[in-house]
Parts: structure tokens; C-alpha cells; sequence
């Protein structure tokens, strides 16, 4: 108890002015300061006051039931029992996340951004790549001030960074990519306090944390926007693995008392709106959600194609194989061709999970043992990846739900042509010019499309001139309007 | 032998195809129907008879481009000759298509004596439909790839909740059956994934006008009150309604999350189905005297405390910590009544019981009971001074409608399909569930105010009666008869 009084003491010395809105607190005791917060929340038992208080008396962020705990305990208790009702509430939260001992710091004066994963792992693919892009704009604008966090390890409570940690957020390099945060390194860490600010969170939030991030979108008052990427797991649960739905479910229990929800197509944004919609049935509006859309522009800067020296034309198909991406359709239309006597080259370049892949796999077997001239590129180079754009006649991206489509925007910036999905996210890149849209789940609209795009030179050329013609949209453009959706007193264009 | 068993069932495939009573075909005869009719939903009705399982979309899919990439004959070939995990020795089961018939997929109804709020509405609307209508009940298979009607036992117990007796034998010589045409009804929620993997693909390929009962989007909107993994098993079930005709959502509450869902479902391309609202109806039973005299004895009720009552699990969702928080206060402002709960425990809800151990101790008049018979149930709605259920999120919120119907008011939720069965039938007083203060100012004025409880009980007796009878009839209209 003596060494737990100490931080107790500090974490109480944080937070009182806050919860008296007073600061004369200076040479208090813990029994004192106890004694006067309970007291004052026993007269104003205010949600964003009862968790704002179990932040500093347990030294971690609060779950919901614990927030209903305590305003029934102080509800149902005479004034001057409330001091005894708030410590009893510290007992169980703090004990079971083994935190008690840790000090806060409470920010007011600028966003707090949750970047925890990208902060603890090195890992850069599509997420990934969104919010490093992002947030090393950000930070190289000195009128955006902001407090980078990660959640500790049990999800208990949002901590500052160590400093490799954010550097692998602000200046990840690709010999970053491996790297992960050693457990240890919660102890000691300052937790961080998000109070009457903005939290802003670029990643989707992992299962673990989900129960805390809801009672504090909930309860905190902190205004919560989030980054919307899709709502796959759910809508397209049959081309996940089967438990994605489970963990996705828990981050929409987040979502469900967010204040903003910024997507990153028009078509993801639509996904988010109708279950903001559903929540009318419990009496809840949900978050208001916007879009705004990721950049087209992903890699063509510095970019100078290559003379195409090969014999076939190449067909490429960027992306991890998987039913949804419905590279098996791809692989059809392709084989009815080159039974036709069609010649050209078709390649996939992404990675695989063995078990998705499957049905792909098998397919690509049979076609190569039959001489059809079909290449699989699972751990591919930039070099590769940028040498193939710049030799294909034209990329294919038929996935059957996106929430962007971040290879459609990858082709279009190396000035290939994209033959793509003809509706969701995918449809609106496409308008804008440079793309060939067919219905991916209909084999015979995507075996006309590969035709045509095969045959008529004239079709491509016209895609080209398109292509050039597309006004880019920079990270640049999407930090920008990204910064200002989130911190903006009003949020304009809601869906 | 064989020989027999595979001409008959070319003979179906044929039939079906061509709209023709066929008994036997040969296996050209089969390929030349096949091409008269080539798309994925023939390839569907293919596998499904040929092969005497239902096939997944994928096996759709990946069957419709073998024959069109190597012919309908190899594909017909690998189809009877596919190799099966069971009686090898036996021959073949017996494969009947089911052309425009009614089929209804009842297969947890079948299986369980369970009286969920589910069951309940399925019984009681397939019972009807049994009896005023030609209507086929189909179950599931050991194999969970393939249908066959129910044994009467089966039947039974769908249409009355029957006990089970011992397993029924030979059901693994019962025919197959495969939908076609016609309508697919699923009345029940389906959350088996094998299950509603193929029901996606009926939906999708059989050519049936199907339909399902839309009860709730919870698993969905509301995880934190749901057990761990119920999410997975209805985004798969939602897989399947995303290729269904229609939903008939059970109130305008449930219709809104289902609308919602499809406007999530849009961005994939898919339409998704008509949704449309058939309210469910709410029925109370007579109370009889012995029923309310043992219920009082197990309550030991007095008259110096009315009785408060409130019906359903003691899950979160259904939000009782707040009631007991709200009765606290009540009690210590000095109002007498006695706090009744009727309901299983349920996923997470020792919270719950620990606070009903502390107020007892601390001599409030609380009690919980659980498993108790129909008619004891009747007898507390009519004994209540009035109902509480300020449950967060209902798909129709049934303790609602039978207070109302039993003429006891109803402290309820102000949003929701809570809301609409207090609108049709008045009888409530509504309140906020995300606040203890309120629902505690809604139960108090039920306590002081004799006239307003008065008034309600007036309201709740008057308001127009909307049966079972009603509900199976509008289901049916909606789902089968209009277009």
C-alpha cells in the first residue's frame, strides 16, 4: 500500500484540478484529495467526471460497467460515504491490470493519436503505410501539434511512446519492417490521458482494446474520430477467416460512440453509414462519417518506365490472392483465352495465406504443368514490382469489395491501365479515367473485358490519354483534409 | 443396381430442367438437357441432384467453369462419380426435387423443446401455415450438405415444442431433397456456418423465391451483449440473406438495422433483399386462480408491497442492473413494493446475481426466479402493479406485448421496437435505458400515481388485439403470395 500510495498521490495531484476545478490541491493528502473528489462527484456524477476519476485511481482506463459501477455505488451512498465508494472502485480495475503504480499525464492542448500498432511493430502494408504517410506529414507541419500513443500491452490504458517507437511511426524505413516493442516496455511508461481534446485513431482498433476505446468514446467527453477503411469482416465475412467477424464486431462496439468516422472511399463510407443507421433501433445515432479519400498518387514520382523487351504482352495482378480479390475469376478468363490461341503473359504479384489461396494455387499449378505462361511473385522486390507496371499492357483489379483499392491507385500512378470492378470503391477510382470496369462476379463480363483489353490498342490508348489527364491527389491533399475533418468544429459533407 | 439409383436420378435432373415428368434418363439425356439450359443455377441443380449434396457458391462456380471450359459431360462424370465418406455399400439415397413447392428450413425448431422467443414465433406461425396451407418442412442432414423432410417426431416437436423421444432411426435412408422453383422459408435464425453457406447458394442459384424472418441485427449492432463468437455466426447468416428475396423484420426497429446492413451491403455489389416490416403479435393467456394463489405463495406476496415484475434473461442487454439501481433509489425514498424478476440466467450475468445477494442482505424485497411454468408466468403479469423492461435493444421486446395484453402497464424503453408496441397498444410509460434517474422517475410515477396507473391499465385492456392468426397470415402474403 505504501508504494501504491505514491503514484496514487501523483495520479490524484493530475487530476484534481480537472475534478474541483480548483488548483489549490498542492500539499494535500490522498485521504484529502479522495475525500474532496468523491464528495464532488457524489453531487455531479457526470460520465466524463466518473472516468476521468477511475483513469486516476486505478491507473488505467475504465470499461463501461465499471463507469456504471461507480455512479450507482455513489448513487446509492450518503455524501459522506462517497470517499470510501471511490476507493473501493479502485480495488478490482487496478489489481487485475497491474498498472496501479503507473503515473499519467493529461492532455488537453492538442489530438492525441492512437498509433499503436504502427508505433510497436514495423510491419507496412496497406493500414500501415496509410497512417506513416499521414502522420510524417503531420508532423512536419509545425500548426499540427499533436500527442502520438500506443495502449499497453493489456490494453489497458493509452501510454506515451519510446522514442524508437515513434520513429518507427514518423520515419519508418523498410529495415524497420521486422521490428517489434518488447513487452517490457510498459513499465515505467507515462500513461496518457486524453481530456476534453480530440482522439484520433488511423488504425483500426485491435480486439483487446475495444471494451476500454468504447467506454472512453462513450464516456469521456474526448471527441473520438476514427479512419474508416471498410467493414469487410462483416460484409464480406464468407472470404475472411472465420473469426474476423468476432474481432470486427468488437471494434463497431468502439465505433458505436464515436463522434466521426472519416473514410477513406465515398464506398466505405457507405458501409459506415448504414450501421450507424442500425443503431436507431437502440436509441443511438452513431458517429457522423464523412469521406475523405485516400491519395492517387502512391509511388509515380521519380518514376521513369523501361523499354518493353518481352515477346507478351503482360497481364498484372497485384494483390494478396485470396477469394475476395477473385483472382480465380482472372485465372479463368485467361485460360479461355489461351485456349482461343490468345498469347500473352499473365502475372500475380502479393502475398498468400496458404489456406485462402488455395483454390488459386491449385489452378496456377494446372495451368503452368499445361505450358500457360502464368508467373506467382509472393515476396516481390519494389524493383519487380515497378519493372512489371512498367511492361504490363494493362493491370487487372476485379476484388470483389474494397474499401479503396489501394493497387488500382498504384497502377493509375505508374500510368498503366487497370481493367477493374465495376461498383464500391473500386468504381470510384475508375470514373476518373485510365480504367476498363467490368461486373467481377459475372465470368462473362470479365472474360469479355480481358478480351477487349487484349485486343483493342485503340482502348487502351484512349485509357492512357485518360490516364494522364486524371488531376492527382497527393498525401499531402489527404493529411491535409484529414487534419481538418478530425479537428474541425463542424465536419462538412457527412454521408 | 447402380445403374437404377443414377437413371432416376438423371430422370430428376431432366425433369427439373425441362419441366417434364421424367423417371429415368440416360446420362446423354442429361447432358443435352444441361445444354439446353446452360448458367450457373442448371450447374447449381446439378450438383445438387447428381451428386445429392447442395453445393456452396464456390462449387457453383468452380463446376460452371469446368463445363464451360471441358464440358458438361466431365463435369456430370466427377458429380456421380465423387467419392463418399458413408455406405459405400449401401445403394445411393432416393433424390427428390421438390419443383414450386413451399419448403420450409425448421431444422433447430425441430431439434430442440427450447421455447426461446425464436422457437415460439416459429411454432406458432409454421403450425398455421401447416394447417391452412401445402407446405414442405425440410431439415438438415448428418452430412450437413444436403436436406430431407422431417419424421413426424421431428414434426412434432417443430409445430408444439414436443419432448424428444429417442433419436428417430432410419433417417439416413430418407430421400434427399432439393428445392427448386417454388419458395425457400427460413423461419428460424440460422447460425450454423455450414448451414447458411448453403442456404446462400440456394438463395442465390435455386431459382425459389426465398425469404427469412428478420428478428434482430444485435449480434451486429450490439456485440458487447452478445456471447463470444455469435458475430461470426450471423455475418455468415447475413451472407445468406444478402442473396434472399425478402426479410420480414418483426418490427420497424428490426427493419432498421436490416436496412442498414444493406446499405453496408451496397459497396459488394449486391442488392440485397426486400425488407419489410410484419409486426409481431402479442398474445397473453388467462390467469388462472390456482396459477396466481401458487404464485403468490412462491413470492410470498403481500398486498403492502405491490408487485413490480420484469420477464427475460438477466443478460446485459436486457439492462436489470439499471432497474435494481433504480429500485434502490425508490426504496430509500421510502416506496414499498416487492421487485420480481422471471428469467434464466444467461450470458454474463453474475453481476446481476452478486447485487441481488447484497440487497437481500441488506432486507430489500427482491427475488429471482427462474424455470417456472406458463401458466405462473400469466399469473405474475396479472398479479404486477406493472411491468419493467428497459432493455437497450429489442428486436420486438415479447414481455412488453404480454403485460400490454395481460392489461398490466409497462415501464419501457423510449426508442426501439419497445416504443412502436407501446404506441400501438398504449399501456406504457416510456423511459430513457441509458439512465438509472429516469427509468427510476418512470417506475416511481407508476408507484405514487394511482389515476395515471388506472388510465394505462385502461389503455393496455382496450387496445386492439392482433393475434398469432393475424401474424401467420401477413407472413405468409408477404413472403409467398404477393409479388
Amino acid at each position: 500500500m505504501a508504494e501504491a500510495a505514491e503514484p496514487l498521490l501523483a495520479r490524484l495531484r493530475q487530476g484534481a484540478p480537472h475534478l474541483l476545478g480548483r488548483d489549490d490541491i498542492g500539499d494535500l493528502t490522498v485521504g484529502a484529495l479522495a475525500s474532496e473528489i468523491g464528495r464532488s462527484l457524489w453531487a455531479d456524477p457526470a460520465h466524463d467526471r466518473l472516468w476521468l476519476a477511475l483513469v486516476v485511481m486505478t491507473g488505467s482506463f475504465p470499461e463501461a460497467s465499471d463507469v456504471h459501477r461507480l455512479r450507482r455505488s455513489l448513487r446509492s451512498a450518503a455524501r459522506s460515504e462517497a470517499m470510501a465508494v471511490l476507493l473501493t472502485s479502485a480495488v478490482r480495475p487496478a489489481s487485475s491490470d497491474g498498472l496501479g503504480g503507473s503515473a499519467i499525464r493529461i492532455v488537453s492542448d492538442r489530438p492525441v493519436v492512437d498509433v499503436d500498432f504502427c508505433a510497436r511493430h514495423g510491419h507496412n502494408s496497406g493500414i500501415q503505410r496509410v497512417v506513416r504517410e499521414t502522420l510524417a506529414r503531420w508532423a512536419a507541419d509545425d500548426d499540427k501539434q499533436f500527442e502520438l500513443v500506443a495502449w499497453t500491452n493489456r490494453g489497458s490504458a493509452m501510454r506515451e511512446l519510446r522514442s524508437e517507437e515513434e520513429a518507427r511511426v514518423l520515419e519508418w524505413t523498410s529495415d524497420k519492417r521486422a521490428q517489434a516493442s518488447p513487452r517490457g516496455f510498459d513499465d515505467g511508461a507515462v500513461l496518457v490521458v486524453p481530456w476534453k481534446t480530440d482522439v484520433i485513431l488511423p488504425e483500426v482498433a485491435r480486439e483487446h482494446i475495444c471494451s476500454r476505446l468504447a467506454a472512453l468514446a462513450q464516456f469521456s467527453g474526448n471527441r473520438v474520430t476514427a479512419v474508416g477503411y471498410d467493414t469487410i469482416p462483416i460484409v464480406s465475412a464468407q472470404d475472411v477467416p472465420y473469426s474476423e467477424a468476432n474481432r470486427f464486431a468488437k471494434y463497431l462496439w468502439a465505433v458505436k460512440h464515436m463522434d466521426r468516422v472519416l473514410s477513406i472511399s465515398r464506398s466505405a463510407g457507405e458501409e459506415f453509414a448504414g450501421f450507424a443507421n442500425a443503431l436507431a433501433a437502440q436509441g443511438l445515432v452513431g458517429p457522423q462519417i464523412a469521406a475523405v479519400s485516400l491519395p492517387i498518387d502512391t509511388v509515380g514520382a521519380g518514376f521513369t518506365p523501361t523499354a518493353d523487351t518481352s515477346a507478351l504482352p503482360l497481364v498484372l495482378s497485384v494483390g494478396t490472392q485470396e477469394p475476395r480479390k477473385n483472382q480465380v475469376s482472372l485465372l479463368y478468363a485467361a485460360e479461355q483465352l489461351w485456349r482461343e490461341g490468345y498469347a500473352f503473359e499473365l502475372m500475380f504479384i502479393g502475398g498468400a495465406d496458404a489456406e485462402l489461396a488455395r483454390d488459386f494455387d491449385n489452378l496456377v499449378t494446372r495451368l503452368k504443368a499445361a505450358g500457360r505462361t502464368v508467373t506467382v511473385h509472393r515476396h516481390a522486390t519494389d524493383e519487380l514490382l515497378q519493372a512489371a507496371y512498367a511492361r504490363a499492357r494493362f493491370s487487372a483489379f476485379i476484388s470483389l469489395h474494397e474499401g479503396f483499392g489501394l493497387p488500382v491507385g498504384e497502377s493509375l500512378a505508374y500510368g498503366t491501365p487497370v481493367l477493374t470492378s465495376n461498383y464500391g470503391s473500386i468504381e470510384e477510382i475508375a470514373r476518373d479515367g485510365g480504367c476498363y470496369p467490368v461486373d467481377p462476379r459475372d465470368d462473362e463480363a470479365v472474360l469479355a473485358g480481358l478480351r477487349r483489353m487484349l485486343d483493342d490498342d485503340a482502348l487502351i490508348e484512349t485509357l492512357l490519354a485518360q490516364l494522364a489527364a486524371r488531376v492527382p491527389r497527393t498525401w499531402q491533399d489527404y493529411a491535409d483534409e484529414l487534419w481538418l475533418a478530425a479537428t474541425s468544429e463542424i465536419l462538412e459533407n457527412t454521408l | 443396381m447402380s445403374g437404377d439409383w443414377l437413371s432416376r436420378r438423371y430422370g430428376a435432373l431432366v425433369s427439373a430442367i425441362d419441366e417434364t415428368d421424367t423417371a429415368t434418363a440416360t446420362i446423354a439425356q442429361a447432358v443435352a438437357a444441361i445444354e439446353r439450359a446452360p448458367g450457373e443455377e442448371t450447374t447449381w441443380l446439378v450438383l445438387a441432384v447428381l451428386g445429392a449434396q447442395l453445393p456452396t457458391e464456390r462449387e457453383v462456380q468452380s463446376a460452371h467453369r469446368q463445363m464451360e471450359l471441358n464440358g458438361v459431360r466431365s463435369v456430370v462424370e466427377a458429380t456421380v462419380t465423387a467419392p463418399r465418406r458413408l455406405g459405400a455399400l449401401r445403394s445411393p439415397n432416393t433424390v427428390e426435387v421438390l419443383r414450386n413447392a413451399v419448403v420450409i428450413d425448421i431444422m433447430h425448431t425441430a431439434q430442440t423443446e427450447l421455447a426461446t422467443g425464436i422457437q415460439r414465433v416459429a411454432r406458432e406461425t409454421v403450425r398455421r401455415w401447416h394447417t391452412d396451407h401445402d407446405v414442405v418442412f425440410v431439415t438438415w442432414r448428418d452430412d450437413r450438405r444436403s436436406l430431407r423432410r422431417l419424421t413426424p417426431s421431428e414434426q412434432a416437436r417443430a409445430l408444439y415444442g414436443t419432448h424428444a423421444t429417442t433419436r428417430d432411426k432410419h433417417v439416413g435412408r430418407m430421400p434427399i431433397v432439393v428445392p427448386w422453383q417454388g419458395h425457400f422459408l427460413l423461419p428460424e435464425l440460422a447460425a450454423e456456418p455450414w448451414r447458411t453457406e448453403r442456404i446462400a447458394s440456394i438463395a442465390r442459384f435455386a431459382r425459389t423465391r426465398s425469404g427469412v424472418i428478420g428478428f434482430d441485427c444485435v449480434p451486429l449492432t450490439s456485440v458487447e451483449t452478445v456471447a463470444d463468437g455469435m458475430a461470426s455466426h450471423f455475418a455468415w447468416n447475413l451472407g445468406a440473406v444478402a442473396h434472399m428475396d425478402r426479410v420480414a423484420s418483426i418490427s420497424r426497429a428490426a427493419g432498421t438495422e436490416y436496412g442498414g446492413w444493406r446499405r453496408m451491403l451496397a459497396p459488394t455489389g449486391i442488392a440485397g433483399p426486400q425488407i419489410e416490416t410484419v409486426f409481431l403479435p402479442s398474445e397473453a393467456e388467462d390467469a388462472t386462480d390456482a396459477g396466481l394463489a401458487e404464485f403468490k405463495q412462491l413470492i410470498e406476496y403481500s398486498e403492502s408491497d405491490p408487485l413490480v415484475l420484469v420477464v427475460g434473461s438477466h443478460e446485459p442487454r436486457k439492462n436489470h442492473m439499471a432497474v435494481l439501481s433504480a429500485a434502490e433509489t425508490l426504496w430509500a425514498e421510502g416506496l414499498r413494493f416487492q421487485l420480481v424478476f422471471i428469467g434464466g440466467n444467461s450470458w454474463n450475468s453474475r453481476a446481476f446475481t452478486a447485487q441481488i445477494t447484497r440487497l437481500h442482505s441488506a432486507n430489500r424485497k427482491v427475488l429471482s426466479v427462474s424455470g417456472i411454468a406458463d401458466p405462473l408466468l400469466w399469473a405474475a403479469y396479472r398479479l404486477a402493479r406493472f411491468t419493467v423492461f428497459p432493455s437497450v435493444n429489442e428486436g420486438f421486446g415479447l414481455p412488453v406485448g404480454e403485460s400490454l395484453s395481460a392489461g398490466t402497464p409497462v415501464v419501457t424503453s423510449q426508442h426501439g421496437s419497445m416504443r412502436e408496441i407501446a404506441e400501438l397498444a398504449g399501456g406504457a410509460v416510456l423511459v430513457d435505458p441509458y439512465d438509472d434517474d429516469s427509468i427510476a422517475e418512470g417506475m416511481r410515477s407508476l408507484l405514487d400515481g394511482d389515476e395515471l396507473l388506472a388510465r394505462l391499465r385502461v389503455e393496455a385492456l382496450n387496445h386492439p388485439t392482433r393475434g398469432w392468426d393475424d401474424y401467420a397470415v401477413e407472413l405468409w402474403d408477404y413472403l409467398v403470395v404477393s409479388d
